[in-house]
């Protein structure tokens, strides 16, 4: 396997509150790293740190061999680190168009504009139909789709999805889950962020359990699967 | 009753409402992308003012030819004061109100210094020039030359802002910026940049709209004011941040201003003024036009 982000010992804060305490982790390439935990073990905190959104206080981030633990946002997805954040952070006073354009605004994915809109109503049709509308009158399915699809419109390499399926009806988020391996084939690397560990484990290469800001467990999903703890703690009976 | 629908009020208002509409859109730039409430912002007039007054006094020159300088000079004031006091504020990750605050503190100190710099250097005695004051009949309307010209450059500048606001992806970051700061951090947007180039075009077209004032009015070092209230009035009005909705708020107010006063007098302007600031400010804080930010 090749690795396609390293993290060695990474740390966060808010104010004083140190939320991740040393998380290391490595992000395979052209596959899928999950990161599972329950609500607040640090999650989002760790992918918004990856994506350049928090001051970085300590630690190593490693990405195509090259050092970026200290490069803002702006930079890290000119070099296609993009975040498809929790919430999904849609711009609702605009179309879903000008949301889709304004997601190619890094200078590698501004070339290519026109070829990677065509792939994302691939993907996402339903994104084609509703070109014009508003993105705050979509729905909360259409809204993860826009949040998906301005992310593959930076022409990522590695896409960091922050719990992509939160709060949807449980056929859009099979949909969304769905999507997944096709980036994969497109080439990407993906670290994905959830709560649901059955439907992650389906997905995952490599998953690595997050509690209280530190990783308290790692493995291959199928070995993971099979484990005595993962099944006590997340499985449930 | 007949002076009301004459033409002449109308021009009049015409003319005033460019002015605020851009005026209000540099206010509006610079509060919506970093929050950052100027309330210095009138007295860039009133540098723009001076600019044009020395510019034709001094060399003879068309103030409209000095406009370019002008608006240099105090976009490169805004480019100083965004690295000496904003730019550290705007990273520390403090929260909106905070900066808001802190901003709305910290330009007032830069107001009082500046109208006294002037003062001093200048003296406080109100100037002015004439240029262009040919007075053009158009029917029953008569018109300076130099409120023509304002007019014109007004709705230039205006159209060339919007243009570049909706039809280029530079406009488009700012315009999500002013949406979303998190959002626009997230999609790639170099926010530092969009932040800076901001605050430069926000105060030079205020150095623009100065110069553009002092071909018509006399100019001091503390005319600055009612205009920084008219810009906030004007904002408010039509939602903070919504750029769209203070260049209507803009005319709005001019036509509301130019039409009250000529109905009663001129002695009624600043209460007038002042009247509907805490009018918005009770009755509708989000704006007559609705919102632009999210929260
Ligand atoms: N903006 C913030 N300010 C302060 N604390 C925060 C903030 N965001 C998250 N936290 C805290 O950090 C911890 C981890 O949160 P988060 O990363 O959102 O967890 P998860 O995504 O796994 O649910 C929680 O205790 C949460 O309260
Ligand atoms: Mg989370």
């Amino acid at each position: 396997m090749t690795p396609s982000l390293l993290v060695t010992d990474l740390t966060a804060c808010y104010g004083e509150v140190q939320v991740l305490k040393g998380v290391s982790l490595t992000a395979r390439s052209q596959g899928v790293t999950a990161v599972i935990g329950s609500n607040g073990a640090g999650k989002s905190t760790l992918m918004r740190r990856l994506a350049g959104l928090l001051p970085p206080t300590g630690g190593q981030i490693t990405f195509e061999g090259q050092d970026i633990s200290t490069l803002a946002s702006h930079d890290l997805v000119a070099r296609g680190v993009v975040l498809v954040p929790e919430g999904r952070l849609i711009f609702s006073d605009m179309t879903v168009f000008e949301n889709l354009t304004i997601g190619a605004v890094n200078p590698r994915a501004r070339a290519d504009r026109d070829n990677t809109l065509e792939t994302v109503f691939d993907f996402f049709p339903r994104l084609k139909e509703r070109r014009s509308q508003l993105g705050g009158t979509l729905s909360g399915g259409e809204q993860q789709m826009l949040a998906l699809g301005r992310g593959l419109m930076a022409n990522p390499k590695l896409l960091l999805l922050d719990e992509p399926t939160l709060g949807l009806a449980p056929g859009i988020a099979k949909q969304i889950f769905q999507i997944i391996p096709g980036l994969v084939k497109l080439g990407l690397s993906v670290i994905l962020a959830e709560q649901d560990v059955h439907k992650t484990l389906a997905i995952a290469d490599y998953v690595y359990v997050l509690e209280n800001g530190t990783i308290g467990a790692e493995g291959l999903s199928a070995d993971l699967q099979n484990d005595q703890r993962i099944k006590d703690a997340y499985l449930g009976a | 009753m007949e002076s009301l629908l004459s033409g002449q009020l109308l021009f009049a208002a015409l003319v005033l409402g460019g002015l605020y509409a851009l005026i209000a859109l540099g206010l509006n730039l610079v509060y919506g992308t970093m929050r950052l409430l100027n309330i210095a912002h009138g007295d860039l007039l009133m540098i723009g003012g001076y600019g044009a007054f020395w510019c034709f006094t001094l060399t003879g020159m068309s103030p409209l030819l000095g406009l370019p300088v002008i608006a240099a000079i105090t976009a490169g004031l805004g480019i100083a004061l965004y690295y000496l006091l904003f730019r550290g504020q705007l990273s520390s990750g403090k929260p909106i109100p905070q900066i808001e605050a802190n901003s709305l503190l910290l330009f007032f100190g830069v107001s009082v210094v500046t109208q006294n710099v002037i003062a001093l250097a200048f003296s406080a005695t109100p100037r002015a020039y004439r240029y262009l004051d040919d007075v053009y009949h158009f029917g029953q309307v008569a018109m300076t030359g130099n409120r023509i010209a304002a007019l014109a450059i007004a709705l230039t500048c205006l159209v060339a802002i919007i243009l570049v606001l909706n039809r280029t992806m530079f406009g488009m970051s700012i315009k999500a910026l002013i949406q979303n700061r998190d959002a626009a951090r997230i999609v790639g947007i170099n926010v530092e940049r969009v932040q800076l180039t901001s605050i430069a075009l926000g105060f030079g077209v205020a150095g623009i709209a100065g110069g553009l004032v002092s071909m018509a009015e006399q100019i001091s070092p503390f005319m600055g004011f009612p205009f920084t209230i008219a810009s906030f009035v004007v904002i408010i009005m039509g939602g903070l941040g919504n750029v769209f909705g203070g260049i209507i708020a803009g005319f709005l107010l001019a036509f509301i201003e130019i039409y009250a006063v000529a109905l009663t007098s001129a002695n009624m302007r600043s209460i007038l003024l002042y009247g509907i600031f805490v009018a918005v400010l009770i009755l509708r804080p989000q704006g007559l036009l609705g919102k632009a930010r999210q929260s």
